[in-house]
């Protein structure tokens, strides 16, 4: 849906050896959703990305951020 | 026996939605029969007559035995929460909700601004026949849209 927001999810979960599915259930949302903002074809909303953010227990631009730097 | 894990309440949900977008689409389908039985021939629209209900009522049984094989886990409260969260799906099937009405308000305003071209040369029909056919194109744009909203890239693991 945005090219601009890019996000680090993938890596955040391969840290943590998490599934698209273990996640999505941490935080209270379908695998779809996941799998969708991963690609960057579904942009989050502020409380899905925040869920995300506090679950990997780190500010919320480590892991989501604008491709389009102007 | 094979024991299945059990479906969180946001997959619940999300298939709730792709449940209750298939059986928009397939009520489309009834609104197309019920309308192409109005231009049919009176052997070929009595089978359609015929058809119409066996799908009506495949339709219903279908959606309400999956419906409670599927969500009887989920409590109303759960049900109501899950389907108003963002997730993909959820917003996928709002999107596509606006984009039908809107497609649809643009058909009939077209066919309203040019009806010496299409509506006057279409035979005389009755005001069930007229309703039946914006229900199906509204229902059929709206079964388009999420489709097109949703397709999957296979990007899940």
């Amino acid at each position: 849906m945005s090219d601009n927001l890019g996000n680090r999810i993938r890596v955040f979960r391969a840290e943590h050896r998490l599934s698209q599915a273990e996640l999505a259930d941490a935080i209270g949302v379908s695998r779809k959703t996941i799998s969708t903002i991963e690609v960057g074809r579904f942009v989050p909303s502020t409380i899905i990305a925040l869920k995300i953010a506090r679950y990997f227990d780190v500010p919320f631009e480590e892991i989501f951020f604008l491709n389009d730097a102007s | 026996m094979s024991t299945q894990p059990t479906a969180s309440a946001a997959e619940l949900a999300d298939r709730t939605l792709q449940l209750v977008a298939a059986a928009m689409f397939a009520l489309a389908l009834v609104f197309c029969l019920s309308v192409a039985e109005f231009f049919a021939s009176e052997s070929l629209a009595a089978v359609i007559d015929v058809a119409v209900k066996i799908l009506a009522v495949a339709i219903l049984g279908l959606m309400a035995l999956l419906y409670f094989w599927k969500f009887r886990s989920m409590t109303p409260g759960q049900r109501r929460r899950e389907l108003a969260e963002d997730g993909f799906l959820q917003i996928a099937f709002r999107k596509a909700m606006a984009t039908s009405w809107m497609l649809s308000f643009l058909v009939l305003a077209l066919l309203q601004a040019l009806d010496n071209l299409v509506l006057e040369r279409l035979p005389a029909m009755p005001l069930e026949i007229v309703i039946q056919g914006v229900l199906a194109l509204m229902l059929l744009l709206f079964s388009v849209a999420f489709v097109s909203f949703t397709r999957s890239d296979s990007h899940d693991e």
